[in-house]
């Protein structure tokens, strides 16, 4: 078996001990494409409202989907409904990923929502959302009624420097195959916008992390993407984590969006998870929990 | 069309995705099943998984993708540790057993009269070892394959080949020397200063000898894969093996693999199709995709007429087994 790391000496915390609850994978319709869905039912006496959970961006999505998995289950055994999807263009859902711009993300949630809701039987929802997944989670509960809360995972609280930044990848993987860079991030972002190829030797470099086209559509949203305008409107209590490898104090950026939010009304908690590896991340640590973003979320939860 | 479906491995609940093939005579005849594609379950990477099986599904060869116990949406417990100690266990079998109930599955479910196992990186390993487990298996195609078994442990430097490292020390780095702006990325912050340690540290150690503690950490030849191609060639099931031109695991299987045990073991020339094609190791540009989806589509309608007509593959290996690019 693999060696255990401390600080967490405890793993597989969250459904130790207990039956796994079973998993039901279904396609579900958007305008004319199939989505993903995966919806996990409560496993003990339900609660009276469910968790739906939006994903990250790109590879974050990749590697972030297995906690994510263990996170629904987590929820389950404690009698809360729990249900992921995948964006338009993601995974195993229709569509090509440079279709999916920020407000398709939110298109495909708020029907993800209403499929959260009928199969775990439920009128209230929570909806949890990791890095730019957080920022789709907020937009969507902003416009609801039927939110009773907003999780919102390490968000990417600047959607275009988090978007611009992983165009980095795209810039270091030109100097492995051609020996040198031939296009940069602005050149990349002004092609994408005008809806122009960045073709180099034949390959479109109009991706992200590597390969993901990026559209667009995207690009744009993410460019003029405000959160004090995606929010507005927001009632649901809310809490806000900032997940980390070592003890340090919630970024400037983080309490400035805490500080938004309760000037609007809004009860919005905001916690630090110490973890071995970040949950978005592929790192020399491999985990499928977070012991303190599980735990710190369900507890806030409630559960 | 594609179905999500669930099945059990054990008393872990997989979850999958079934692609059935658009044209009905075909689809019948050969099926494919994807082993994990290395930590990342049936997505792959930058989604290429899907994106391969709707390819293979329009040709007419239905597949399965599935995630192996505790990764992506399935069931199953992995202690947190070392990731190289995860890609180890994959190395030495921990997701055959998943991938042998998952071949049952597409069995049930489908029932072609041909299958054969797909993988990339650990997921190669993977299909590698299912496919000599289990005698209805045709053959694999093994994208990216490791050939050494991870040390494990929490080193934070991967492993480079010595061939891999002088290349992309000569090809990148030597004309950076003179360059003002590559000294001003160094400058400031903006160069992988890990990834430049990382290749000049391989390309000198190993030309070192090594000690008793380098030996510990060091890679080694994995036996199981070399068994495997052993059990696979000598009962005559078809390899495909490709690499990226842009990918140490290549350098590995040559200096590694193919140079060590080519020569002594005749059935590899016979059974194992060997290519070098664009793409870097996990294939991530979807033009890399398209054609791996082409080459494997080819390869495939070939193993079958081979099979059918009974030709013999040599000809073919021999020509490709030099891990020549093949564009």
């Amino acid at each position: 078996m693999l060696r255990v790391l401390s600080p967490h000496p405890r793993t597989f915390m969250f459904t130790a001990g207990r039956d796994t609850p079973r998993s039901d994978p279904h396609l579900f319709r958007r305008g004319g494409a199939s989505l993903f869905g995966l919806h996990v039912a409560a496993a003990a006496p339900p609660k009276d409202f469910a968790v739906v959970v939006c994903n990250a961006f790109g590879k974050e999505f990749e590697i972030a989907r297995t906690q994510i998995a263990h996170f629904l289950r987590a929820l389950a055994v404690r009698g809360v409904g729990a249900y992921r999807f995948d964006y338009l263009g993601y995974g195993d859902s229709e569509g090509e990923f440079e279709q999916a711009t920020f407000s398709s993300m939110c298109a495909d949630l708020e029907v993800a929502i209403e499929e959260a809701k009928r199969r775990c039987g439920v009128e209230r929802i929570v909806v949890a959302g990791l890095r730019l997944g957080a920022v789709v989670a907020l937009a969507v509960a902003a416009r609801r009624r039927d939110a009773a809360g907003v999780v919102m995972w390490s968000p990417t609280l600047d959607p275009w420097e988090y978007f611009y930044d992983t165009l980095r990848q795209t810039v270091s993987m030109q100097a492995a195959l051609f020996r040198e860079v031939r296009l940069a991030r602005d050149e990349i972002v002004e092609n994408a916008l005008a809806g122009r190829p960045s073709l180099v030797e034949g390959y479109d470099l109009n991706c992200t992390d590597e390969g993901f086209r990026i559209g667009a559509g995207l690009v744009r949203e993410l460019r003029d993407l405000s959160i004090a305008r995606a929010s507005d409107g927001l009632t649901a209590r809310t809490l806000v984590v900032h997940v980390c490898r070592k003890p340090e104090a919630a970024p400037d950026a983080v309490l400035e969006h805490a500080a938004l939010l309760r000037g609007r009304g809004v009860d919005c908690a905001v916690e630090i998870a110490v973890e071995a590896t970040l949950p978005w991340l592929h790192e020399n640590v491999f985990a499928v929990e977070s012991p303190e973003l599980f735990g710190k979320t369900l507890a806030w939860l409630g559960v | 069309m594609e179905h999500p479906l669930t099945f059990d491995s054990g008393c872990e609940q997989l979850v999958g995705i079934m692609n059935t093939a658009e044209h009905a005579p075909a689809a019948r005849d050969v099926g494919l099943v994807f082993a994990h594609s290395g930590s990342r379950g049936r997505l792959g990477n930058t989604f290429h998984y899907p994106f391969l099986a709707r390819r293979f599904a329009a040709a007419g060869v239905a597949s399965l993708r599935f995630d192996p116990a505790g990764l992506g949406d399935s069931s199953g417990a992995i202690s947190t540790g070392p990731t190289r100690d995860l890609y180890r266990e994959i190395q030495s079998g921990r997701f055959v057993g998943d991938t042998l109930a998952a071949i049952e599955e597409f069995r049930r479910r489908h029932g072609s009269r041909k299958l054969y196992l797909f993988g990339v990186c650990g997921g190669a390993a993977t299909a590698l070892l299912t496919a000599a487990e289990h005698p209805s298996v045709d053959g694999a195609i093994l994208l990216s394959l490791p050939v050494l078994l991870d040390p494990g442990g929490m080193g934070s430097v991967r492993r480079v080949p010595k061939t891999y490292a002088r290349e992309s020390l000569r090809g990148s780095y030597a004309r950076k020397l003179v360059s003002l702006q590559a000294w001003a990325r160094l400058a400031t912050g903006r160069s992988d200063v890990r990834n430049i340690a990382n290749l000049v540290r391989s390309a000198i150690a190993s030309n070192r000898k090594p000690d008793d503690s380098r030996l510990a950490a060091t890679p080694q030849l994995n036996a199981r894969v070399v068994r495997a191609f052993d059990e696979l060639t000598g009962g005559g099931k078809s390899l495909l093996v490709v690499f990226g031109s842009n990918d140490a695991f290549g350098h590995e299987w040559q200096a590694e693999f193919a140079d060590v045990l080519w020569e002594e073991r005749p059935a590899y020339a016979r059974h194992v199709d060997v290519r070098r094609v664009p793409g870097n190791h996990m294939f991530t540009l979807r033009e890399w995709q398209e054609h791996v989806a082409e080459l494997v589509l080819d390869w495939i309608a070939a193993d079958a007429q081979r099979r059918h007509g009974g030709r013999s593959a040599s000809s073919a290996s021999r020509e490709t087994r030099g891990v020549a690019l093949d564009r």
